[in-house]
């Protein structure tokens, strides 16, 4: 196995020898881990419920009486996908798109050094979305595919959750 | 890994991925200190290190569905860390060649705890390498992954990580033995 | 029809929504039944409902007036149409929509027809459509764009190529390049690389 082949050098091992352990477990630091995926869960089974929720409004507004098995509500089969965009001066950055009937409530997003980011479950299917800054300043996301621009004067972006396979089309999605 | 702790592991990546925060909690506590240390080196500051580190366990706990129970769990999170760090000096601007640890980074992460001469040495010299060349031997030497395991984090195949391993250990005995 | 319950809560995300106030419910009776017509049409056409609906959301929450959701969605409609005519009738909602999405950038349905049929690995439809769109909103001559896609395709790329290039672009005309010098240069990349049996671009060698 190719593996067991790269020496080190012996002065370098010998050295290695005093490397730092690693650290002790900081409690603070725990907690705060803890704490983050705690909101993180929290955010994702919220906007379960108010993905099913603004789909069955739309579905009232426009056609009472058409069959709701045309609506995607997530279900099984459904990723978790992350957003995010570069906004350091905002103060709020709401994600809208199909899959929230563009309700800018639905989905805040949580700020990080600057940087903005959500993480949404969808089901496979094609979504066009974009990020509200400060409630007016409409933004596409700068790493995903175009939509039509040219539909209502706004920016959007486009995204593609295949079916079957883990693949996933536009979005700056990390990981 | 002996048997009776590997299966102990294992038993607390399910309850985790179930849902149980406990068990969860218990993960973190475990391998935190060995990714902080990981990303202390990679980055080059603490701040920046715990930053990243605690994106990393966020992604790591929503992604605990696709981990699979044959691969190594401290490979796997601290693959995680480690694009995590790369995210993290892509985002801030940083070039990824030429920068190097601040020398007074170096000083102030070994300060505490106080170390002896020989730890500030190696840490130092870890420090002064090229970002690329650091990685891929803390990578392969500290953390223990194999190059395949390396492949999927950094994506070079392995040859040419292998070429990053080895010039990277030539430099750090060029290193260890200025005086 | 299925609510998630409890009931109430859909009243409550009713009242708080914005959708209550920029919604359907403020346009005239006259507008109401247009877009109505719209819809039944698409219905009756066998089209797939919720791309529509998403677009009248879209609109409304975007501030566009009744009657250019109502030209937009006509414009949606009749774009699935042609592009079902198309690709055929075993095509996804997910293909169908980016097929017309492509279409109403501005391609024509030779090009999208020929574009399809270049196609060695038929599930990397859907990711063609999206680049072909994507190329040709960034300002790429649809002959050119669409010329360096089939070309691409009959070498082999799938569903990860088409991906990765419309990804690499992104990033490339981010860093200010021109998306024709990108689209050029990504693409004589990957044909010099190959492609595997899943259609994903053979990485090369790094430094």
């Amino acid at each position: 196995m190719s593996d067991v082949d790269d020496k080190i050098p012996p002065t370098v091992a010998e050295a290695m020898r005093h490397l730092r352990p690693p650290a002790e477990p900081d409690d603070e630091q725990v907690a705060a881990i803890v704490g983050a995926v705690r909101r993180d869960r929290r955010t994702r089974v919220w906007s379960g419920v108010t993905l099913a929720a603004a789909a069955a409004l739309v579905l009232m507004l426009v056609r009472p009486d058409t069959r709701q098995a045309d609506m995607p509500v997530p279900d099984t089969g459904a990723r978790s996908v992350v957003f995010e965009i570069n906004a350091p001066d905002a103060h709020r950055v709401a994600l809208v798109g199909d899959f929230n009937a563009w309700d800018a409530s639905a989905h805040p997003m949580i700020a990080s050094a600057g940087r903005w980011e959500l993480s949404v479950p969808l089901s496979p299917g094609r979504y066009t979305y974009a990020f509200i800054v400060d409630g007016e300043n409409w933004r596409a996301d700068p790493a995903a595919s175009l939509a039509s621009a040219d539909d209502f004067s706004r920016p959007s972006s486009v995204v593609v959750i295949n079916p079957v396979n883990t693949s996933m089309t536009s979005t700056s999605v990390r990981q | 890994m002996e048997n009776g702790e590997a299966s102990a592991l294992i038993d607390l990546v399910r309850r985790a991925r179930s849902g149980d925060m406990a068990a969860f909690t218990d993960l973190v506590r475990q391998h935190h200190g060995r990714c902080i240390r990981y990303a202390e080196r990679a980055l080059g500051s603490r701040a920046d290190a715990e930053d990243a580190v605690q994106r990393a366990f966020v992604r790591m706990y929503r992604a605990l569905g696709r981990y699979r129970e044959e691969e190594r769990f401290s490979s796997w999170l601290v693959a995680i860390v480690a694009n995590e760090c790369r995210a993290m000096r892509r985002q801030s601007g940083r070039r990824l060649m030429h920068e190097v640890a601040d020398d007074d980074a170096v000083q102030r992460a070994v300060a505490d705890p106080p170390a002896g001469d020989e730890t500030v040495r190696i840490e130092r010299a870890i420090g002064r390498l090229d970002p690329l060349l650091r990685e891929a031997f803390l990578l392969r030497h500290v953390e223990g992954l194999s190059y395949r395991e390396m492949e999927r984090v950094i994506g070079a195949r392995e040859s040419a990580l292998k070429m990053r391993v080895m010039r990277a250990c030539e430099a750090l005995r060029a290193f260890l033995e200025e005086r | 029809m299925r609510f998630p319950p409890p009931l109430s809560f859909v009243l409550i995300a009713a009242l708080s929504s914005p959708l209550a106030a920029q919604g359907t419910s403020s346009w005239r009776p006259e507008e109401t039944a247009r877009l109505q017509a719209v819809l039944d049409s698409a219905v009756a056409s066998s089209l797939p409902i919720s791309p529509l609906r998403f677009k009248v959301a879209e609109g409304n929450v975007k501030g566009a007036a009744p009657e250019r959701v109502i030209v937009v969605v006509r414009s949606l409609a009749d774009a699935m149409r042609e592009a079902r005519a198309i690709l055929g009738r075993e095509e996804s909602e997910t293909e169908l929509v980016s097929a017309a999405a492509t279409l109403q950038s501005g391609v024509s349905g030779e090009t999208l027809r020929s574009l399809f049929g270049s196609l060695r690995i038929r599930s990397a439809s859907t990711q063609v459509f999206v680049a072909m769109t994507d190329l040709t909103q960034r300002g790429v001559p649809v002959s050119e764009g669409a010329s360096t896609l089939m070309q691409l395709a009959r070498a082999g790329a799938g569903a990860p190529a088409f991906e990765q290039l419309r990804s690499e672009i992104a990033s490339d005309v981010s860093a200010g390049l021109a998306a024709r010098t990108a689209v050029r240069r990504r693409a004589d990349d990957y044909l010099s690389r190959g492609f595997t049996p899943q259609g994903s671009v053979f990485r090369s060698p790094s430094p």
